[in-house]
């Protein structure tokens, strides 16, 4: 399945803002089951960007400007080609261990316990399904540095807590699990959702919809948690009050 | 020594005069306090440090082969050596750095190991300190004081010579920089080890930078002089730990650090000493590993011992450590600085049973050590002279060569009941003269 994006996000400072140095993760994850087909990045103001990958294997893109600026505008496009696979793929361990945002404790295990038998896919759609139900969907309720533990406790939440509360109680029971972030066709705000490892590779969850089947889902990074793999971060001097708009479309 | 010794108040007051002085944060207050120094220098003979030395070097290069294992084959624990838990849940496990080599394959350029003399003789590893290890400055000063105002000490007695520290510091720096210059970084002046940065930028020559003199500009760094010129940076001697380095891979609230120096790093533009990610190797988790590491890396028997040491990790462990509670000392993985660090046999009851619950309920969480009972050094206290806890941290820097500079950092306790020697929990300290017998 061949799928296209665009993404247009702009900031804008309520006053010029200078020494802005960033480093965003805007570029579709490359692997076996997604292939990168072409990518466009352009950013405001910046003529020189410069492309990496992280320890996760993430394409992230950095760069700085110096000069006063008022806004921030980055726009990408491109096309993926998501395929049919079921090759072994690496487990890295320290995918089976608690991280910054995903912690747990004995309730959330004893939760995670009881949605346990022999049968590990079975065991993880119980646990998405249960997840699905516990947290209300509610945004404001949290925020981006809102641990698994928190959003578990008052049992709401959006996206990225939904993946985090996952990720815990799958990794309760010692079975892998890792934070995925990324596009979706029909969303025009960025989702995450979770990818867990049986069989030899990674099968992708998502529980805020409680589904696993995947279609038109664009993967752009991946980590333990959403810390290891922000979209975007940004510092710059000023002291500013900033607005973020983000428009996303996927299509096949 | 004797000339020395009553000459003692003069030294103190050159200390005072120079600066040395370290801040500690107490009830959220930052205070800058005189680290007492006291005149009767520790001595330990050359053949006595000969074996230390060889000791030292041998922990230091198993534990550099232990940091560039873990960050990319991970032989150690697929062999089952070392478990997955005490690495991967480790705070001082930096995903970031999976797959990183540091220029040079160094990891930890400047280590800072902690001993204690038993009273059996034998010297024990206490701790390892592999991110920023501080204090080298005080015994440097120390002797440049002494040395003035009792040069005779320094003719009559075969000391070694102790000023090589910084050269060793500079030929390290030169051994792993990539092109451009010598910074140190740091915080800034209300940090506890502010005085020790500029002390090292002037002997070193370096420049002494904060987060806000370096910028990043595609995959390079560079200092921005006051002129307003920018210089290539090739080495970062970083005084800032890990969490505040790079606000855009660690903590984004972090003002001290400099925005993509990460990114420099990994592109392989700059060296950064001591290299990121060290924190796996010295939690106190990990240093109960440490002689299996020596034997596994090394194929050699640690000629230096740890502390008797037990994980209540380990079921067999957990019920020796269990049944001896009272007379063990019991370290949380997490704390550094003489945080963290309780002694059995000194807690009420009630504390005491609460103790034994948390090593019940999350064992991973400690190590259980028996009291060494370490020899006490010859203090001053006012015209008197007594007994007290002492402890010595020696440093050893790996650039080339490993080598162990011939001096090192002895800390007392001042409290007589005390058994711990951290500056930062009010004990002083001497100078550590090694002799060339």
């Amino acid at each position: 399945m061949i799928l296209e994006f665009e993404q247009k996000s702009v900031s804008r400072f309520s006053q010029p803002v200078k020494n802005h140095a960033f480093l965003l993760r805007c570029k579709p994850y490359e692997n076996i089951i997604q292939r990168l087909v072409s990518f466009n990045a352009e950013i405001s103001g910046c003529n020189m960007i410069f492309a990496q990958k992280d320890s996760f294997g993430n394409n992230v893109i950095f760069s700085n400007i110096n000069d006063y600026h008022d806004s921030f505008t980055l726009k990408t496009s491109g096309k993926v080609e998501v395929l049919e696979t079921n090759k072994d793929t690496f487990l890295n361990p320290i995918f089976c261990y608690p991280s910054p945002l995903c912690i747990w404790d004995n309730e959330m295990a004893d939760f995670a316990l009881k949605c346990s038998n022999s049968n590990i896919e079975d065991t993880v759609k119980k646990i998405c399904n249960f997840v699905n139900n516990r947290i209300k969907y509610k945004t404001g309720t949290t925020c981006v540095s809102t641990n698994s533990l928190d959003a578990f406790t008052i049992g709401c939440g959006v996206c990225q807590d939904y993946s985090h509360v996952m990720i815990s109680m799958l990794r309760s029971l010692k079975i892998p699990a890792r934070y995925v972030a990324g596009y979706v066709k029909g969303l025009t705000v960025s989702h995450a959702w979770t990818e867990v490892y049986y069989d030899g590779f990674w099968h992708g969850f998502d529980a805020t919809e409680n589904s696993s089947q995947l279609d038109g889902y664009i993967k752009i990074a991946i980590g333990r948690d959403a810390s290891d793999c922000p979209l975007n971060r940004g510092i710059f001097v000023g002291n500013v009050s900033e607005t973020v708009e983000i428009e996303i479309k996927v299509k096949e | 020594m004797d000339s020395l010794i009553t000459q003692r108040d003069s030294v103190n007051s050159w200390m005072f005069r120079y600066g040395v002085r370290f801040g500690i944060y107490k009830n959220g207050e930052f205070k800058e306090q005189i680290f007492p120094f006291d005149a009767i220098a520790r001595k330990i003979s050359g053949r006595e440090w000969q074996r230390l030395e060889r000791g030292l070097i041998q922990r230091v290069k198993a534990l550099n082969l232990f940091l560039n294992d873990i960050y990319g084959d991970k032989k150690i624990v697929k062999d089952n050596v070392v478990p997955e838990d005490f690495v991967y849940s480790s705070k001082g496990y930096l995903p970031f750095c999976e797959g990183l080599t540091p220029p040079k394959n160094v990891w930890s350029h400047i280590s800072g190991i902690d001993l204690v003399h038993g009273k059996d003789d034998e010297w024990y590893i206490l701790e390892d300190n592999l991110r920023i290890p501080s204090g080298a400055s005080y015994p440097l000063i120390a002797r440049e004081i002494t040395r003035n105002v009792s040069p005779e000490t320094f003719e009559n007695n075969a000391i070694c010579d102790n000023r090589n520290y910084a050269q060793l510091l500079k030929n390290m720096m030169e051994y792993v920089k990539k092109d451009g210059i010598n910074v140190i970084l740091t915080p800034g002046r209300y940090n506890s080890a502010y005085f020790e940065h500029s002390y090292f930028a002037e002997k070193t020559g370096a420049i002494l930078a904060t987060g806000q003199d370096l910028y990043v500009e595609g995959d390079k760094l560079y200092y921005k002089t006051i002129g307003g010129e920018k210089q290539l940076v090739g080495v970062v001697y970083r005084r800032i730990s890990d969490e505040y380095l790079d606000p855009m891979v660690f903590n984004s609230d972090s003002l001290i650090g400099v925005p993509n120096i990460m990114q420099v790093y990994k592109a392989g533009n700059v060296a950064i000493v001591n290299a990121p990610g060290n924190g796996v190797a010295d939690d106190k988790g990990i240093y109960y590993f440490v002689p299996k590491m020596i034997k596994y890396y090394l194929n050699e028997e640690p000629i230096l011992k740890n502390a008797p040491t037990y994980l209540p990790f380990y079921e067999d462990d957990k019920k020796y450590v269990l049944e001896n509670l009272r007379r063990l000392v019991i370290k949380d993985v997490a704390e550094a600085g003489g945080y963290g660090v309780i002694f059995c046999e000194k807690l009420s009851d009630e504390k005491f049973n609460e103790i034994k619950n948390l090593v019940i309920s999350q064992p991973r969480r400690w190590i259980a050590q028996e009291v060494v009972d370490f020899k006490e050094l010859p203090i001053f206290e006012g015209d008197r002279i007594v007994e007290r806890k002492a402890d010595l941290r020696a440093y050893v820097i790996s650039g080339e060569d490993t080598v162990v500079w011939k001096c090192g950092l002895t800390r007392f306790s001042r409290n007589p009941d005390s058994f711990i020697v951290n500056s930062s929990q009010g004990g002083g300290f001497k100078d550590t003269w090694v002799m060339d017998n």
